[in-house]
């Protein structure tokens, strides 16, 4: 033993470890007299390879007596028609730059896969959103029936945002020591997204399945297999993404999006400051929690040592740190972790330091970010650190003009990069069963990167490096290097579909549809009200009949549904319907010179299940080019119908669904020829493992060839 | 060798002796608490911090994945097959503070043992010398005598054992010298510490001829001169216990466990990975 562990160090090592054993072995032979350090390392490698022995035995002698209980139980799996089911979701690749890039020849393994099987369109859902899409391909069912139709649902009462895919409860029981709140319970958390994923009915009948970051996936299905949960997981402030700015500048108009502004002070070259974290629940009065943030400038280097929590970190001016521990001690011997980026912006007259989200610490999340629970702390010992949050890359810190593209990008390569390792791993440990992966670069690359894409963009600038106007391809071209590793590992039996929940169009001008239906009557402001205040709050609900909330919903203000509805149901209700549809199609956009909204959709039409009181009333169609207006996503009345969208934020997927399909790519053919929708999707994996969909799902399962 | 003990016993006695009357327990315990925050220190400075991290978090890694993956007998073995691989490299990367470590703190039990290992012997209770001589030795019978000892009966000789013992008979506590006079004249002395009640001091139970181990692990007086026929003389100490929770533990596990703990519980604070 001891001689294969000096083969393993190098060589000046060699004679130490000669020496080592010379005094421990004797000594050891002697007297038992082994030093703690050198227990420690014996001890230690001794408990793991015990401890896998245990397992490893313990598995082998349970295996037989678990497969006969499952064909006891029948809940073993039928014969399947594949062996892996591998989906890699590339999250609004667009069909049309897909077609443009295969043209060029760019794209070599996804024209391989469309030679091999199948390239078609993919139909997305009433809206184009991804929550709602991944949803309908989790469930293979229509909004009404797993009850996500946007981001953002209202609460009736109140006419306030809520979070459409989750309730974070509060803990509300505690048993008090002396300053100290003891939780007698967990908060409650649910996931809003109904119906069952077709992972949990293959896990059912005893098939496996991967989930990586999927998103509506918070809090964790609970299923035979492993997830990541995704889109919709809080930051640890319980936001969905809130940069932070340590600046000495004077203080200036806040960020409308998801940030920050915290002044500091500079004493010498030092700035000692805190990260203010979340309530701390475990103390009388729930103050926040914080973590010391002390800032050494060396202006002579032009660097500085950021010194968070124990750890620290030397960074030059525009140099973006890999992630940081965040521990708030919280209680003794509790502490809740986070983990954060850090970006010196300046170092002259002024200092400023970007701060990402502070995503949960994957190791110690402060909720169930992952099904089992250790599934998150698993893949964070494997690979390292990794983004949690859901909406992970930072679009909010680059669309207020914090940090800049370089920034951005390379915040959304890492992350696309930690999801491929996970994802491989995942890959090459599945020999059966089912393995899907969502890769969000795609879509948020696309959002900030189109205006350099598109020259008749507001915000289009000629003067970028070429990096920048070669993002999107650039991207595109990676993702076709991972769907040629993939397709590298496949057996005969195994079936891969990379798919798109929708596609993509650019942003240039904002439609306040709020600003429209005040403009038009069906909306009203309180007396002396301008409507710039946010969320709704201008408006006098007493004579209101519609108005707008979240990136694609027209709600009727609706009695007896609304705390303030004046609408009556049934004939009144259809007809002011109708009337919106009808004035809303084709609406125009005079400066623009072009029609800004396409059509209306009556979500009663599109779809129906025990979920379509929930519904939007109208789903908006927006033509190419536009989308709902920041100002309008906000609550804010204010402003023109129309206007510029000068944002780095310049492409987008929110309108007219018809316009921005998704892509599906498939290693066999498809041999249906209507036109294939993502909500098919979970009914075909099914079918695909010898299962039969449900009658609820809304999907029909393709005829693969085999 | 001989010089280094020489030092090392000055040293220890310098140390120790001003703690003798205090319980062995806290004294172990303070030792204990001393050798983790060396371990610790030592394992610093001298390991590849970040690298025995990496390799920490692989081995949890692939236990995790044996847990995950429990249903798949072949992920099972590989997972157990990473965890070895880990673990080779966990040792490797353990091996230099490991060497650091084990020289002074094996030279420090040793000398521990010397004072906390051994009760005395008591006055008025036989006990057994032993010494192990050469072949053909035995012709000359060797006489042993000492200062508040009594010689209370003939030598008597084992030759298939190679061995001569003297019961005697301590009287006077305290220390003393056994003196081993050949017929030739030549001395040889071994040190004896006759108890006072419970008390704590330096106890040799054996003198040796030079060898390394020898030295190492009794190196409270020199080695014996190799010319002199007689390769060892041993004394019957009773070995010393602790009492922890009603037990009475050997110092050895006692200190081991509490440089355990102490680690354990330090490490974190002082930013060690061990």
């Amino acid at each position: 033993m001891h001689s294969g562990m000096a083969r393993l160090v190098p060589h000046p090592r060699v004679a130490l470890a000669a020496t080592a054993v010379a005094l421990v072995a004797p000594a050891a032979a002697a007297d038992a007299y082994i030093g703690p350090g050198a227990g420690f390392a014996v001890m230690s490698s001794f408990l793991a390879i015990f401890v896998t022995m245990i397992v490893v035995l313990a598995s082998v002698f349970a295996w037989p007596f678990r497969a006969l209980w499952r064909v006891v139980r029948r809940t073993g799996p039928p014969p399947a028609s594949i062996g892996r089911f591998i989906v890699v979701g590339f999250d609004g690749q667009d069909p049309a730059l897909t077609d443009q890039f295969l043209q060029e020849g760019l794209l070599p393994n996804f024209a391989a896969l469309k030679a091999q099987g199948t390239y078609r369109r993919l139909q997305t859902t009433y809206p184009a959103l991804s929550p709602v899409a991944w949803s309908s391909f989790s469930t293979g069912t229509h909004p009404a029936r797993h009850n996500i139709f946007d981001f953002l649902d209202r609460d009736r009462r109140t006419y306030l945002p809520l979070l459409s895919s989750t309730r974070i409860g509060a803990v509300e029981k505690f048993f008090r020591l002396g300053k100290y709140l003891i939780p007698r319970e967990r908060p409650a958390l649910t996931n809003l997204r109904r119906s069952k994923p077709f992972w949990t009915i293959l896990g059912e009948r005893h098939i496996w399945s991967t989930i990586l970051r999927v998103p509506i996936t918070f809090p964790p299905d609970r299923f035979h297999g492993a997830e990541l949960s995704a889109m919709c997981v809080p930051d640890l402030l319980g936001t969905q993404g809130t940069f932070l700015l340590f600046t000495t500048r004077p203080p200036a108009a806040r960020f409308k999006e998801g940030g920050q502004r915290v002044q500091v002070t500079l004493t010498g070259d030092r700035i000692d400051t805190v990260v203010t974290g979340p309530e701390n629940t475990f103390v009388v009065g729930h103050p926040p929690l914080t973590c010391p943030l002390t800032l050494t400038l060396d202006r002579a280097e032009r660097r500085t040592t950021v010194t968070i929590g124990s750890e620290t970190v030397t960074l030059a001016v525009g140099e973006l740190s890999g992630w940081l521990s965040l521990p708030f001690p919280a209680a003794p011997g509790v502490t809740v972790a986070g983990i954060t980026r850090v970006q010196l912006l300046e170092l002259g007259e002024h200092v400023s330091l970007y701060m990402s989200p502070i995503n949960l610490d994957p190791e110690a999340p402060a909720m169930p970010i992952s099904h089992p629970d250790y599934y998150a702390g698993y893949l964070a010992k494997r690979h390292g650190p990794y983004a949690t949050l859901g909406l992970a890359e930072d679009t909010w810190a680059l669309n207020e003009g914090v940090t800049d593209d370089a920034t951005f990008l390379k915040q959304a390569h890492d992350i696309d990069d930690e999801r491929r390792a996970m994802f491989l791993t995942s890959l090459e440990k599945l020999r059966r069963g089912a393995l899907v992966c969502v890769f969000d670069a795609t879509d948020r690359i696309q959002h900030m990167f189109w205006r350099y894409l598109d020259q008749n963009h507001p915000a289009h600038r000629r003067d970028v490096p070429a990096e920048y106007r070669e993002a999107i391809k650039a991207l595109y071209r990676k993702n076709d290097a991972l769907v040629g590793q993939v397709m590298a590992t496949l057996g005969p039996k195994d079936l891969l579909m990379v798919i798109s929940d929708h596609g993509f169009s650019s942003f240039r001008r904002g439609v306040n549809l709020n600003a429209w239906l005040h403009r038009e009557g069906y909306l009203t402001l309180k007396d002396g009200a301008d409507g710039s205040t946010e969320w709704l709050r201008d408006v006098d609900w007493t004579k209101t009949r519609a108005y707008c909330l979240g990136l694609s919903g027209l709600y009727l203000n609706l009695r007896g549904r609304e705390a303030g509805g004046i609408v009556e149901h049934g004939d009144k209700a259809r007809a002011l319907k109708a009337e919106l549809i009808a004035r809303l199609a084709g609406l125009r956009d005079e400066a623009g010179g072009d029609i800004g909204v396409r059509e209306a959709f009556d979500t009663r039409a599109l779809y129906e299940g025990p979920y379509s009181e929930n519904a939007p009333d109208l789903v908006i169609g927006y033509n190419a080019g536009y989308r709902t207006s920041w100002d309008c996503a906000s609550g804010m009345v204010a402003g023109p119908v129309f206007e510029d969208n000068t944002k780095a934020w310049s492409g987008d997927h929110c309108i007219d669904p018809r316009l921005v399909p998704g892509v599906l790519f498939c290693n066999r053919k498809i041999e249906d020829t209507r036109d294939l929708s993502i909500v098919d999707i979970a009914p075909t994996a099914l079918r695909l493992f010898g299962l039969e969909p449900p009658p609820h799902m809304d999907g029909r399962p393709w005829a693969v060839a085999s | 060798m001989t010089l280094v003990n020489a030092l090392l016993v000055r040293l220890a006695d310098a140390l120790l002796a001003p703690l003798a009357g205090l319980p062995p327990l806290a004294v172990v315990a303070g030792c204990a608490l001393g050798s983790a925050l060396a371990v610790l220190g030592v394992m610093r400075f001298t390991s590849n911090q970040v690298a025995l991290g990496l390799v920490k978090r692989r081995i949890h890694a692939a236990l995790l994945e044996m847990r995950l993956y429990n249903d798949d007998l072949r992920a099972l073995l590989r997972a157990q097959g990473e965890v070895l691989r880990h673990n080779l490299s966990y040792v490797g990367l353990s091996l230099v503070p490991l060497v650091i470590t084990a020289v002074p703190l094996t030279l420090a039990i040793a000398q521990l043992q010397a004072w906390y290992g051994y009760t005395g012997l008591t006055p008025g209770t036989p006990v057994v010398v032993t010494a192990a001589v050469e072949r053909g030795a035995a012709a000359t019978m060797p006489r042993l005598e000492g200062a508040g000892v009594e010689v209370t009966g003939p030598p008597r000789y084992f030759p298939t054992l190679g061995e001569m013992t003297w019961r005697i008979v301590p009287r006077a506590p305290g220390p003393t010298t056994l003196r081993l006079v050949t017929a030739g004249g030549t001395v040889i002395e071994k040190q004896l510490h006759v108890a006072t009640g419970d008390d704590i001091a330096r106890r040799s139970p054996l003198r040796e001829q030079p060898s390394f181990v020898g030295q190492l692990l009794y190196p409270s007086e020199p080695p014996l001169d190799a010319s002199a026929g007689v390769t060892a003389i041993r004394l019957p100490y009773p070995e010393r216990l602790l009492p922890v929770a009603g037990q009475a533990v050997h110092w050895l596990y006692v200190y081991l466990a509490l440089t355990f703990a102490f680690v354990l519980l330090l490490r974190k604070p002082l930013g060690v990975v061990i």
